[in-house]
């Protein structure tokens, strides 16, 4: 709860205070929101068991100011534990929900290049709750926070003319997810968003 | 806060799924079929089950909706690594898919999300068990990559890629494969998931 209060300060500190030198200098953004999905996986410890998740995503974002962006997401995953021997097996098996309230910024960006190509690194914090059941742990409700980078590259329209989506970017992202009680996770993932 | 956090993510989500209007996207062909391969990973009475085999699907609507019958046949394993029985699994399926997202390649292709509802049945086939019966549901997602022929676009082929979600009620019945299936010593932590993965790759024409 604590983490989610610092990420909705930061992102109210965003808004509050406009920089007029955060304008991305090129050209005027081309898309303000985005929506996408993604497919990952990563490690997520809980009372001292380090659990394999799985996820599919949805995901929406929406430009705030300049290169700060709000996004929310909705993860369906599968949670466990697995042996490695014999051949990665597994020990137990659960699934659940987890959504995720982020902030995102631009930390690098290219121009365009051959006019429809953006190639972006981004940095983003925020956090969220995840709700699973699992055969060991029985039910697990627990918040978190994360911070992570995203990489990717926007496929800009190819006509001026289209009312189809502007961009369509492919990305992926790292997160270091923390728990409660100083625990500390990881989620890698792979995705794609089409941007308006 | 589970609330909270429910509120504001409709918040930031409806505005992003509301504002692109039927006639911004090339509508979808009025007839399509798809020829691919589908696999899945999930669970039977908490067991693992999983398998890989062909797919075909036929699909009408337009020009953002389309409404699919499928069916496939895999080849499929049940029970925990290293004594795991072979089997088949036949599957037919309805479904409705939305075409959420597109992004266009000059006139010629477009890029596509796709989100899709459906339900099936499955016949399972495993050596020296019983043959059943399982239902399912879920929902999926995807991309296909399209290409547009002829006048006004009509003729299109394309690829795509979907990941689905899905689920099946328990049963007695499961519940004697799968003691059945581990030879009465079943893991203690099987539980009784009936839930998957289900991943497909096909040509559309």
């Amino acid at each position: 709860l604590r983490s989610l209060v610092i990420v909705c300060a930061l992102a109210s500190t965003a808004g509050a205070n406009p920089d007029p030198d955060e304008q991305i200098p090129d050209e005027p953004p081309t898309h303000q929101r985005l929506f996408g999905f993604r497919l990952g996986g990563g490690m997520q410890p809980y009372d001292g068991r380090e659990l394999t998740t799985m996820s599919v995503a949805l995901a929406v974002e929406h430009r705030v100011y300049g290169k700060w962006r709000v996004a929310g997401e909705y993860e369906y995953l599968w949670i466990g534990e697995h042996d490695t021997e014999p051949e990665n097996s597994k020990v137990t098996d659960g699934n659940g929900h987890r959504t995720n309230l982020l902030i995102r910024r631009a930390l690098m960006e290219t121009g365009k290049i051959g006019g429809h190509i953006r190639f972006y690194a981004d940095v983003e914090l925020g956090g969220g709750f995840l709700l699973a059941s699992e055969p060991m742990a029985g039910t697990i409700a627990k918040p978190h926070a994360f911070a992570g980078v995203r990489l990717g590259y926007s496929f800009i329209k190819l006509k001026a003319d289209t009312r189809a989506s502007a961009v369509w970017e492919p990305e992926v992202l790292f997160r270091v997810i923390a728990m409660p009680n100083q625990q500390a996770g990881y989620f890698f993932g792979i995705g794609m968003s089409w941007g308006d | 806060m589970l609330r909270s956090l429910t509120i504001a993510g409709l918040l930031i989500a409806s505005p992003a799924l509301a504002e692109v209007d039927d006639e911004a996207l090339s509508p979808l062909a009025k007839r399509s079929i798809t020829v691919g391969v589908g696999g899945h990973n999930g669970k039977l009475a908490g067991l693992d089950e999983n398998g890989w085999g062909p797919n075909l699907e036929l699909a009408i609507g337009r020009p953002r909706w389309q409404y699919f019958a499928e069916g496939g046949v895999a080849r499929v394993k049940l029970g925990p690594v290293g004594d795991r029985t072979p089997g088949f699994k036949w599957r037919g399926g309805v479904g409705v898919r939305w075409l959420a997202r597109s992004f266009e390649l000059g006139d010629r292709g477009s890029i596509d999300m796709q989100l899709e509802a459906f339900t099936g049945v499955s016949r399972f086939q495993f050596e020296d068990l019983p043959r059943f019966t399982r239902p399912d549901l879920g929902f999926g997602v995807g991309y296909q990559v399209r290409g547009f022929f002829g006048d006004e676009r009509r003729k299109q082929a394309g690829l795509r890629v979907t990941m689905r979600v899905y689920f099946a009620p328990t049963s007695d019945v499961l519940e004697e494969i799968k003691m059945i299936a581990c030879r009465g010593t079943c893991p203690t932590t099987a539980g009784t998931s009936n839930s998957g993965l289900m991943a497909g790759f096909g040509g559309v024409f």
